[in-house]
């Protein structure tokens, strides 16, 4: 029992070491291409235009949406309190704050990171990844790093997108509903919002976005020998970037309000 | 000739399991080797290994003395420069077409290379090893024959001084075959060092200075051709018949290494 727990730790602390390695090398890697010109640049490309241009539709329905439903309960609600003035707070505090960066990476989780983890186990799995490697093309260099700077970009773009449909676009929206003035609303969220709202919003999706990545080519990369593996990594990329995510989301609002 | 690979004390792991037991061998410039042992012994993981591409859990691999996997990036980019690998499955970028597989090498290692002297050294190696279709096809529109000639083609882009070959005649007619002989055995003339996992009589008759003879992980025997196909090991001459008892195997070439008293496989 004890003989199987110590090598049951044993694994994970080699897998936790391991994992680390992994994330300097993409690090490494990451400051060279940013350094340099690199043939990967056109793999870039495509991850922005999958990653973030592809899912513009999605964040936008689900912003505005989201806003929608907080000024209409905000607005019925709140006043009954005498509290009308929370709305803003409520607002900066789930859209920019929370729900922002937390829901657009829930979207690149979704489409992005099984895309990833299944594309490069579906290349690993091939023997495309070693073919690089015999052509002498770093396959951190070539294929993660494009990846990884593609959905970190992505993200803080989608966030900062999603951010002005939720807040901006919803009011357009609830105007069935309520008589907000628009001038009225505008300056009053202008007034709410501070800079460390933005900073904490754009740090979270910045962060968010390494982390599913190199989780997400982490696992895709980490194919043993069958196809058959190829669910079950996307199914570990999709379970440990969650729980990563969620970490560093408790992590960064904790830093917050330090 | 002088030894530009050598492998010392290989093991590869596969979990807790060895699948190279503790191998070594020394590969010199300019000599053809094949590998050869039957299924799963461990062949395509050891050449491989030789070329730098998965690391050995145990052992070294040397590059004209240099350990391949400690090398720095300036010298492992010149190793991998002059050396083309063909997968046995192809292993081509299926996000590629057959043009742009062969362009990246180009590109990565000669960026001076203009659009027109790419164009012209991917046309002419294209043509060289028989390829006939459209170079703007993706692999998965080729033949499994096809993508091996373009694998063997995007090996070869670089014009490199060592090849590694992984079985590379399974799927492909005889005509190409011939074909690819006939330049291999051009780059031989020109010091080209080729190191070919096959079970292909061709090869070895035509080509081959020495044979490498594996089974479960190990090197069981390993030498000239002449010794090696005068072998009395039982398992090594159950792996030749196999392939010496086929019948494009009987031409001239392979009497002429065997003699006509030698031949008793």
């Amino acid at each position: 029992m004890i003989t199987s727990l110590g090598r049951w730790f044993n694994r994970k602390v080699v897998a936790f070491f391991y994992a680390m390695g992994y994330f300097f090398q993409v690090l490494k890697e990451t400051i060279k291409f940013i350094m340099s010109r690199h043939v990967g640049l056109k793999v870039l490309r495509m991850q922005i235009l999958f990653t973030g241009v592809e899912a513009l539709g999605i964040t936008a329905i689900l912003a505005v949406s989201l806003g929608a439903v907080i000024i209409i309960q905000g607005v019925s609600l709140l006043p009954q309190f005498g509290q009308g003035q929370l709305i803003y707070t409520i607002l900066i505090t789930v859209i920019t704050r929370e729900l922002g960066p937390l829901l657009t990476a829930f979207i690149i989780i979704a489409r992005s990171g099984t895309a990833i983890a299944t594309e490069l186990g579906t290349m690993t799995y091939s023997h495309e990844v070693e073919a690089y490697i015999s052509v002498g093309i770093n396959p951190i260099a070539y294929l993660v790093v494009p990846r990884v700077l593609g959905v970190t970009i992505s993200l803080l773009l989608l966030n900062i997108y999603f951010n002005l449909f939720g807040l901006i676009a919803s009011y357009f929206v609830t105007q069935f509903f309520t008589t907000v003035q628009f001038l009225e609303y505008f300056r009053n969220l202008l007034q709410t919002l501070t800079t460390s709202d933005i900073f904490s919003s754009l740090i979270k999706s910045v962060v968010f976005g390494v982390i599913i990545s190199t989780i997400a080519t982490f696992y895709g990369l980490h194919l043993e020998q069958s196809s058959t593996e190829i669910p079950i990594v996307v199914i570990k990329a999709v379970a440990h970037s969650v729980v990563v995510l969620l970490l560093a989301d408790v992590f960064i609002t904790l830093i917050y309000y330090m | 000739m002088e030894p530009f690979i050598e492998l010392q004390h290989i093991i590869k792991l596969k979990g807790t399991r060895p699948i190279i037991k503790r191998v070594s061998s020394i590969f010199n410039g300019g000599e053809t080797t094949a590998i050869m042992g039957f299924s799963g012994c461990g062949k395509s993981l050891f050449l491989k290994i030789a070329a730098g591409i998965v690391p050995p859990d145990r052992g070294t691999v040397r590059f004209h003395g240099e350990n391949i996997y400690d090398m720095d990036p300036g010298n492992i980019r010149l190793f991998r420069k002059g050396n083309g690998f063909a997968f046995q499955d192809a292993a081509l970028w299926a996000n590629k077409s057959v043009f742009q597989n062969l362009a990246l090498p180009l590109q990565f290692h000669f960026p001076e290379l203009s659009a027109a002297e790419m164009n012209g050294r991917i046309g002419k190696i294209l043509d060289q090893s028989g390829y006939r279709d459209s170079p703007n096809l993706r692999p998965d529109q080729l033949s499994m024959g096809e993508r091996k000639i373009v694998s063997f083609a995007r090996a070869m882009v670089t014009d490199p001084d060592i090849l590694f070959l992984d079985d590379p005649f399974s799927s492909i007619d005889h005509h190409t075959i011939d074909r690819i002989l006939n330049l291999l055995k051009r780059k031989k003339e020109e010091g080209v060092s080729i190191i070919a996992v096959s079970h292909s009589a061709e090869l070895v008759s035509k080509l081959a200075d020495r044979i490498i003879i594996m089974h479960d992980g190990r090197i069981i025997e390993q030498g000239q051709v002449n010794t090696i196909l005068n072998t009395t090991n039982p398992l090594s001459s159950e792996i030749l018949a196999k392939v010496f008892t086929k019948p494009e195997a009987f031409d001239s070439a392979i009497l002429d290494i065997l003699g006509d008293d030698d031949f008793r496989l």
